[in-house]
């Protein structure tokens, strides 16, 4: 382990000299064939910025552009996504909503309100249901 | 499968019938809850027919309904406050709306809530589309006007809470935009919301 430590330090940055001192156990071993095979293994796996590119290679993708009438063929059979033409208007702030769904605008302005204690029916309501039953 | 007239909702019996008894105690504890359209509907079906248990209000129909909540405070709001609201109600005392999905699968999403109850939305809408004639000074729609009788006609003082929220939304559209029709606003909120509430009764 201590050898392909030393082997790394060689490659990479040790000064030439002390790479020459360091080198002279490392090739009495026997690990000198190996040696190359560990450099390489070491090499791939470190710089980071390569992963992204390793996912697309190793991963299948279209090998070209389809073509605009190739997706216009696609698209015309079917596969397109389609409009929401169920629209209309919403009686409470005339924006544009889907028909028989409740405008989002809307729902959160009267939660806003029940958060304001208006119209929970709690202060005028049951106060007054008490007071009559 | 014909003979089966309920969802699966993806689960085995015991683990839906734990997941209804909770969002039927969440719709007790809360009057609305939000949640998918299926399993909306699914825990309407259960929570009317717990109401209908608390409007029998008999020794059986309690041990039923003790049966199926799990702590004595629902059970006591059960027989108590939401007995009484419904009393004079035949039914359909829940209601299921659609709203935009709110979750990352886009997943159809509703609002189940109890009629009549605090958190009643369609009854809020209902008086947010009237203040906004009245803000405007456009007459209003004929549908509107028959939601207004709807969502008024139980309601403990209905119609005059109505009236306190087409006031908060008008308030609030003044606020944002301006007195629109100057002081003739304010004056017309009385004569439409009127006009509105009180032809039908």
């Amino acid at each position: 382990m201590a050898s392909i430590l030393l082997r790394r330090g060689a490659f990479t940055t040790a000064p030439a000299a002390t790479s020459l001192f360091w080198r002279a156990p490392v090739y009495t071993s026997i690990l000198p064939l190996l040696a190359p095979t560990f450099a390489i293994g070491l090499r791939i796996s470190i710089p980071p910025i390569l992963s992204d590119l390793w996912e697309s290679i190793l991963k299948a993708v279209p090998k070209k552009k389809q073509s605009h009438s190739r997706k216009r063929m696609r698209q015309l059979a079917g596969k397109a996504l389609q409009d929401i033409k169920a629209l209309n208007e919403c009686p409470g702030c005339g924006s544009l909503k889907r028909s028989h769904h409740l405008c989002p605008t809307c729902v959160n302005e009267i939660k806003q309100m029940w958060k304001d204690g208006v119209g929970t029916g709690v202060a005028v309501g049951v106060g007054d249901a008490r007071g009559s039953s | 499968m014909s003979h089966i007239h309920h969802r699966m909702l993806g689960r085995k019996s015991s683990h839906r019938v734990a997941m209804l008894r909770n969002l039927v105690q969440s719709l007790i504890e809360h009057e609305s809850i939000r949640t998918t359209y299926p399993r909306a509907k699914e825990a309407q079906k259960v929570a009317e027919n717990l109401i209908t248990l608390a409007r029998k209000n008999t020794e059986a129909s309690k041990n039923e309904a003790k049966k199926y909540l799990y702590t004595h405070e629902l059970n006591s709001k059960l027989f108590g406050q939401i007995r009484e609201r419904y009393a004079s109600r035949d039914g359909g005392y829940t209601r299921v709306l659609h709203i935009e999905p709110y979750n990352g699968d886009a997943a159809p999403s509703a609002i189940l809530e109890l009629v009549d109850g605090p958190k009643d939305m369609r009854f809020a809408m209902t008086a947010k589309a009237v203040a906004r004639n009245t803000y405007e000074g456009t007459p209003v729609h004929p549908v509107t006007k028959k939601n207004v009788e709807k969502v008024t006609r139980f309601r403990t003082n209905g119609k005059e809470e109505f009236q306190q929220v087409v006031k908060y939304f008008v308030a609030g559209l003044e606020r944002k935009y301006g007195s629109g029709g100057s002081t003739g606003s304010t004056t017309m909120i009385e004569d439409t919301s009127s006009g509105v509430s009180i032809p039908p009764a």
